[in-house]
């Protein structure tokens, strides 16, 4: 029971996280440059939090810290894709 | 030989014991692989449109044409008089397109204090309504007209009887660092009776403005320009779409497999990614619509 409102706090605090990114990307329109620190920062936030978890919460190795790291990077190369490469900031 | 490509597509696909029970896709390697690659891309493209803007560049189907035809399509659907094409307010519409982009400001009154009535104006149409109503970032008539149409304010502008006349322009620049497809319509009205209220200025920021007479701009400017042959927000929307899907679609594979199998390993959880990856979908949908004002 403990665990699964562990769990239920844990994935609340994701989504909250990732609407408080999205809300700043639309309020941040049409101010491209602020839109992509706000994806860097929301992806930035998303490692640190998948590694503080795992920290807690499971047993935190090296590779996982990598994995969130690599994901969150993902996120953001992606965001400046579109952002540098198409919309040309 | 069709078994081979089984085991393959197994390998990359599903956590097995020969990709040490994670799919070989979502090992660091290949995650460290295509971050590179977007990264490299996202500083190669700016410079292969700088040097080769014929290849790589912004194009659009936003044409005048379309435009008039669905914004008079819209004021017949609700019983109000077609607007007529009017030469002034279209050149009001090009210059105030051309100030934007020159003095780099996404709003109705330019930084030094011009206000669109000063545009229509120096068109040589003497108004007695006038409005303005401003799109950028759409790639097509239709989605211009109908954004304008969700707006109240900008709907009030469509479909005002006090205007007979019409003008617009379509450019492509560069508007707050983004390059970005932009489009202003210009309304007007000459006919005193239609007046029951004149507008000023200070009444209204979404109605009225006008035209700089210093740069004069031709219409069919942007329709002579070359288009390039690859549209890069088409391509890096369509790339960035395609990479979230396939990632997101392969960590829920991996997930319910190991989920089946009850395996037990040392990795992230796939669902949190699943999520930030879907949420990074929809930041990305939100940023590639237009914007009107």
């Amino acid at each position: 029971m403990q665990k699964l409102q562990d769990h239920t706090l844990y994935y609340l605090s994701l989504i909250v996280i990732l609407f408080l990114g999205s809300l700043f990307v639309i309020d941040a329109s049409p101010n491209r440059y602020l839109q992509f620190w706000g994806i860097v920062a929301t992806s930035l936030v998303y490692a640190i939090w998948g590694i503080i978890h795992h920290g807690r919460n499971h047993i935190l190795v090296a590779k996982i810290v990598i994995e969130y790291i690599l994901i969150g990077a993902l996120g953001a190369s992606i965001a400046l894709l579109v952002l540098k490469g198409g919309l040309g900031i | 030989m069709i078994g081979k490509i089984k085991n393959t597509l197994k390998h990359l696909f599903l956590p097995l014991e020969s990709n040490n029970h994670r799919a070989k896709l979502l090992h660091h390697k290949i995650l460290f692989l295509v971050t590179l690659v977007l990264l490299t891309s996202s500083f190669v493209m700016p410079q292969i449109k700088t040097f080769s803007p014929q290849i790589l560049g912004i194009t659009h189907n936003v044409t005048l044409d379309e435009l008039l035809l669905l914004t008079n399509q819209k004021r017949i659907e609700n019983n109000l008089p077609p607007l007529v094409l009017s030469p002034e307010l279209s050149l009001a519409a090009s210059n105030k397109a051309d100030d934007m982009f020159v003095k780099d400001y996404w709003a109705h009154n330019s930084p030094d204090g011009k206000t669109p009535w000063k545009f229509i104006r120096d068109s040589g149409y003497n108004y007695i309504y006038a409005g303005e109503n401003l799109a950028r970032g759409f790639t097509s008539g239709g989605d211009v007209v109908n954004a304008w149409m969700d707006s109240p304010t900008h709907r009030l502008n469509v479909l005002s009887p006090n205007y007979e006349d019409i003008g617009f322009s379509v450019m492509t620049g560069k508007l707050g660092g983004e390059e970005t497809v932009l489009v202003v319509q210009e309304f007007g009205g000459r006919r005193e009776f239609l007046a029951k209220k004149p507008l000023s200025a200070s009444e209204s920021s979404e109605s009225v403005r006008e035209i700089p007479t210093e740069s004069p701009v031709e219409l069919p400017q942007e329709v002579i320009k070359q288009k390039p042959l690859i549209d890069s927000i088409n391509v890096t929307s369509d790339a960035s779409r395609a990479i979230l899907f396939f990632f997101t679609g392969v960590f829920a594979m991996d997930m319910v497999f190991v989920e089946r199998r009850k395996i037990i390993r040392f990795v992230g959880h796939n669902l949190d990614h699943i999520l930030f990856l879907l949420s990074i979908f929809g930041i990305l949908w939100i940023i590639l619509r237009g914007v009107v004002l």
